[in-house]
Order: structure tokens, then sequence, then C-alpha cells
């Protein structure tokens, strides 16, 4: 079954570094270039997973998580959040937020495609 | 009296129909460098991310003429700082392969000075060996942020025969302002008797004293120096703690 996952990050490159690997493990992938665009895509096309970086233009990251979270739709939607290395700081809040895995950049495609895995097999197993 | 100052209004109008002009053709030309980066760069960018992700994909091709290359390069050397592991070492040999390397490492003896920075910045990411001859002419620059940017480069090559060559060409410098290659020790965990690291070695006796064991970006981003250098007025270094 093919699955859908929101990838926001304003780095094109980034964007389409994620997106090219998701679509090559056979996901649907959805591409948001801010924190609004990634808000508004992830209630209207409701993904599986989404790939959320943390420094993002008009709305952060964590905003986005906080926001999501408080809807009762989107509230246990999995995310997965890129961040700078050694944010200690940003990964606890991150965690406290709800988000569910973390990866610092500079980052593996390959590591990233295992953890949206790995959170994907997690949805699997509680349905 | 008319004459000269028809003359003076003349050759006035003359230099200021000049200046108009040098200053559109510069817009024109501006505009369509943007123009044509806004066209290719989703291109390269789809092209290496496609490339990155599949390990049986054909190489993507640098586009023609130069304009293209360096767009290339810029998009590559932005997805090299955000990438670790297999995908980055794919792009860096990618790099290597299609003679963009080579090529940046030529920029470093270009005249324009923000040329010859970009390019050791260039190299910084890109941690190719074969661009190592040119990075330690880099050292002698003219220019002192041309000199530290080719000796972090040289620091992320992570290798220990570079030990030498940084000392030697912070000793182009009084101790008081140390030169490019000695802020660099310093930043990498070098101690703060540049010269006398690790119990007293003139070099580190092992990867772990003095020069990073472990290479890269881990040097620069997480091993934050706890006194740091930058260049300060007439070419100088300024210190400031950290």
């Amino acid at each position: 079954m093919t699955l859908s996952v929101l990838v926001a990050d304003d780095s094109p490159t980034v964007r389409r570094l994620v997106a090219a690997r998701l679509a090559a493990d056979g996901h649907e992938v959805i591409e948001a270039e801010d924190g609004e665009q990634a808000l508004a895509l992830a209630l209207s096309e409701t993904p599986a997973v989404i790939v959320l970086d943390k420094v993002m233009p008009k709305l952060d990251g964590f905003e986005v998580v906080r926001r999501l979270r408080e809807r009762e739709d989107t509230r246990s939607v999995p995310i997965v959040m890129l961040t700078d290395r050694g944010g200690e700081d940003d990964v606890l809040a991150g965690l406290d937020l709800g988000v569910s895995e973390y990866m610092p950049k500079p980052f593996s495609p390959r590591e990233l495609s295992v953890r949206v895995k790995r959170v994907l097999e997690g949805i699997d197993q509680e349905t | 009296v008319t004459d000269p100052l028809i003359a003076a209004i003349l050759v006035l109008g003359g230099i200021f129909g000049l200046l108009l002009g040098v200053i559109l053709v510069g817009r024109w030309r501006a505009d369509r460098h943007r123009r044509r980066t806004a066209r290719l760069r989703p291109t390269i960018e789809t092209d290496l991310a496609l490339y990155l992700a599949d390990p049986d994909a054909d190489a993507p091709q640098p586009p023609e003429p130069e304009e293209g290359r360096r767009l290339f390069r810029d998009v590559a050397v932005e997805a090299l700082v955000e990438l670790t592991g297999r995908e980055r070492e794919r792009l860096a040999e990618l790099l290597e392969r299609d003679g963009i390397v080579h090529e940046t490492s030529l920029e470093l003896l270009a005249r324009r000075r923000l040329t010859r920075l970009h390019a050791a910045e260039f190299l910084a990411e890109m941690r190719s060996r074969s661009a190592a001859d040119t990075l330690l002419i880099g050292l002698l620059d003219e220019d002192p942020d041309v000199r530290l940017a080719c000796a972090r480069a040289l620091a992320e090559l992570g290798e220990e025969e570079f030990v030498e060559p940084l000392i030697a060409a912070s000793d182009e410098e009084a101790t008081e302002r140390p030169g490019a290659a000695a802020a660099v020790l310093l930043a990498v965990g070098w101690t703060s008797g540049a010269r006398q690291p690790c119990g007293g070695s003139p070099r580190p006796s092992s990867p772990s004293c003095g020069w990073p064991s472990s290479r890269r970006s881990s040097a620069r981003r997480s091993r934050a120096p706890t006194t740091s250098w930058s260049p300060g007025p007439r070419g100088g270094w300024a210190r400031s703690a950290t």
C-alpha cells in the first residue's frame, strides 16, 4: 500500500533529496516549502508521516507540531523532525511536544528512510 | 563663454549616458543570470536527488556552459553540507569525476578575491584530497580570509600530514597576530600554545591529540573553540572568547 509522506523544508535541495529517497521507497511524497504550507497540507492531505524541518519561514517546525497536536484528527500523526546536530534543548522541547523521531543534520537519507519505515511500522502495529 | 559651457554639458551628458548604459547592461545581465538560474536550478536539484536516491542511477551531467556548471556545483555543495553517509560519498565522487573539484581548485588562483574565497569554502565542503596541493598554495594567499578558508579546507581533510604545513603557515606572522593556519589549528582543538600541543610534541602523537580525530564538520560544528580568531582590522586577527 502506498502511504503518503509530507516533507516540509524551506531548502529545495534538502526537500528534493528527502522526497527522492522516500519516493524510491515507494511512498507518495507531498512537499511543503514553509510551515504554513506544511500545516495546510497536513490538514488537507492527512499524510501517514510528516518529515519536518525545525527552522522554516512563516511557522517554525515546533509551531507546526504544536498546532497539529492541538487537533484531534492530527494528534497522532507521527512526525520526524530534522534539526541541527547538538541541539539538545530542541530535541527535548520537540519530544515534549510529541515529535516521534529526530534526525540531526547533516543527515543520511538512507537513515531517514529507515526511521520513517520504523515509524510506519509502529502505526501498523497500533492498528 | 557659451562654447565651454556647452562642451561641459556635452561631456557630462556623455559620462552620464555611459554610466547609465553600464548600469542598464549590468542589470540586464544580472536579470538574465537570475532567469537562467531559476530555470536550471530545480532540474539540477531533482537530477542530483534522483541520482543519490538510486544507487544504480546514471550520474547527472552538469549543464554546460560554465554558468551551468557553477550552478551545478553550488547545488551540489548545498547538498554536501546537509548530507552524511554513502550519499555524501557518492556526491563527492561525482564532483571529483566530473572535474568540478579540479575546476574549483584552479579558482584558488583567480585574481578576484571573492572567487578565491568561495573556491576555498567549496573545497572545504568537498573534502577532496586532490585539491590539497592548491590549498597548500592558498595558505600563502595575500588575503587573510582566503588563507583561513584554505587552512580550514585542509583541516577538513583531517590528515596528519597537513599539520606541519599549517604550523609553517602560522609562522609567517607574529604570535600576537597568528595567521590563518594557527587560527584553524585552534579551532580544530589544538591547544592555545599551537606549537606545543599535547605535551610539547611538535606534532600530535596520535590523531586524538590536538588534531581532530573525527573528521570534518564535527571539527567545526561540535568542537567549538573556547577561543576564536577572526579577521581584525588591517588584516590582523582579533581574538574573542566564546
